[in-house]
Order: C-alpha cells, then sequence, then structure tokens
C-alpha cells in the first residue's frame, strides 16, 4: 500500500475491541480531535482577521483623518497596508498549510475557486472605484465609502455563499454581518467609513473566535 | 441488543479511529498515508493492514499516484464507509441507551 513495511503485530492486540461505553468516548474523542485537526477556519484565524482588519482600516483611517477636502488614502498608508497584507496572506498560508497538509480532493477544487472568485471579486471593486473617478464622482465616495466598504460586499456575499453551500453556519453568519457592516458602514461619510469597518470588522472576527472555540469545547 | 450488534470491522480500537478520521473530511476528499498515520499514531504495518481490512470490505479506497520515491497514497472513505459507520453509531447509540 504504502512501502514495503510489513505487518509488526498480528493476532489479538491488532484486533482488541471495546466496550460500548470505551467506543462511544474513543468515537467523540477521535471525532473532535480530527475535527479540530482539519478545520479551515480555526479562531486563531479568526483572530488573525480580527487583527488584519484592524490594523488595515486603522492604517487608513488615520491617513485620512483631517483632510479636508478629502483625497482619499496617502501612498504610504497605501505601502503600509500592502505589507501586512503580505504578511496576512503569509500567516494564512501557513496555517491553511498546516489544517490541509495530506489532505486531496473536490474540497480543494472548491477552495481555489473561491480564491479565484476572491481575486474577481477585488478587481471588480477597484474597477468600479476607477470608474467613479473616471466619470469625475467625489473622491470622498470613490476612495472613501465604495473604496472602504466595497470588499466588504464581495468577501462578505462570497463567504456567506460559500459557507452555506458547506453548512458552516458561523461563516455564514459572518458573512451576512460583513455584508450589513458594509452597507451600514457608508452612512459614516469618506472619513469615518474607515473607522466604523476597523472596529466593525474587528468586532465580527473575534466573536466568530469565540464562538468556533466555544464549538470546539463542547 | 448485546455488542454483537456493533459491526465487528469498525468494532476495534484502530479501525474506529481510522473511519472517523476520514469521516471528518469532506465527501470527495482524500487523505495521505502519511498525515492519516501521523494522526493515528501506527506503525505503517500496522496500518496497512486495518487499512486492507477495511478496503477488503469495500470501507475505503486508496489511490497511488506518482512513481518511486515521489509516490504518494491516499486514502478516502467510501459512500459504503460513511454508511457503514452511521450504522455503527446509531447501533452504539442504542446500545448505550439500553444500558
Amino acid at each position: 500500500m504504502n512501502g514495503t513495511a510489513d505487518v509488526e503485530a498480528h493476532g489479538p492486540e491488532l484486533e482488541e475491541r471495546l466496550d460500548p461505553s470505551s467506543a462511544a468516548a474513543l468515537l467523540e474523542q477521535t471525532r473532535a480531535s480530527a475535527h479540530r485537526a482539519f478545520q479551515v477556519g480555526t479562531p486563531t484565524l479568526a483572530l488573525v482577521r480580527a487583527v488584519v482588519v484592524l490594523v488595515i482600516y486603522g492604517i487608513l483611517w488615520i491617513s485620512v483623518r483631517g483632510q479636508h477636502p478629502y483625497k482619499g488614502p496617502t501612498g504610504p498608508a497605501l505601502v503600509a497596508v500592502i505589507g501586512v497584507l503580505g504578511a496576512a496572506v503569509l500567516v494564512t498560508v501557513v496555517l491553511l498549510g498546516r489544517s490541509l497538509a495530506g489532505v486531496s480532493g473536490r474540497s480543494l477544487q472548491r477552495r481555489r475557486a473561491m480564491g479565484l472568485l476572491l481575486v474577481a471579486g477585488y478587481a471588480a471593486v477597484f474597477m468600479v472605484e476607477g470608474a467613479m473617478a473616471h466619470a469625475g464622482v467625489g473622491d470622498g465616495t470613490a476612495y472613501g465609502t465604495w473604496a472602504a466598504s466595497g470588499p466588504l460586499l464581495v468577501v462578505g456575499a462570497l463567504a456567506g455563499a460559500y459557507a452555506a453551500m458547506q453548512e458552516d453556519w458561523t461563516l455564514c453568519g459572518v458573512g451576512a454581518c460583513l455584508m450589513l457592516l458594509g452597507g451600514a458602514a457608508t452612512f459614516a461619510g469618506p472619513v469615518g467609513v474607515w473607522e466604523t469597518v476597523a472596529f466593525g470588522g474587528f468586532g465580527i472576527f473575534v466573536a466568530q473566535a469565540a464562538v468556533q472555540s466555544w464549538l470546539n469545547r463542547r | 441488543m448485546s455488542v454483537e450488534a456493533l459491526d465487528p470491522l469498525i468494532h476495534v480500537p484502530a479501525r474506529l479511529r481510522i473511519v472517523v478520521t476520514l469521516a471528518e473530511l469532506d465527501d470527495g476528499d482524500a487523505l495521505s498515508f502519511s498525515r492519516l498515520q501521523e494522526m493515528i499514531g501506527l506503525t505503517p504495518g500496522n496500518l496497512i493492514t486495518h487499512l486492507r481490512k477495511l478496503e477488503d470490505a469495500d470501507y475505503l479506497a486508496t489511490t497511488k499516484t506518482g512513481n518511486g520515491g515521489s509516490s504518494q497514497t491516499s486514502v478516502a472513505l467510501t459512500h459504503l464507509g460513511r454508511a457503514a459507520l452511521g450504522s455503527y453509531k446509531a447501533a452504539l447509540t442504542r446500545l448505550l441507551g439500553g444500558l
């Protein structure tokens, strides 16, 4: 089957039976352990997302605070955001790689498709932003409210739909909350939208981590 | 109802752990032999023996990809294996409820 290893145990020890209550305990212990080992949406990953949203949107909020007239996030702020995003992607890849090591099959294809859809979604948000600027829509809308809330609408819709198909109701709730946050934050205006999303997104992902931890302990 | 009602192929600690671990994967997914071994903690020889028994009963399927040193064996639970685990759980629940 794999290599040429010989069978190292024969007989009774290989066929040791369990009493029903020990079997039930072993079954539940193994299920919980395997669930944690394969879990993609770990509480740690949710906390990483919480910090990333807070830092990225916080940096952008600080960079636009006090702008009169509003011009949008500054160059240095965007460079810092790219750096944080890069680090976040690296941490995510490492954590996912640990969970999904040795796993192959259809779920991997679904995750790849999801990744491509996310990239397409982000590209669409930036295209709309460019089109808004080109059409003469004010900087406050193109580089403020839309730039801050657009990604949340895309991520929330995609994550929520994917989670619904997987019957992952925690992530489904996160998707719905992100979309609602994206919509509601636009009322805060071009400067306030960044602050609202920073703290709102942080709260949503911390709540996700708490729910996942609680579910894992059950 | 007695312990005899429990599927003897699954009602062995090592095989119970193998089947339950593989059942935690999404339907249609497979796990490499090496990761399964790491998770179950059996020697390669013992793991192969248990996997063969489960494979003979069509509870799981193994796939080998690549050649020579780069070859990898993946193990996946079949629909029959998932159904057998479901029946095992139901029988276990009934048995414990009746105690």
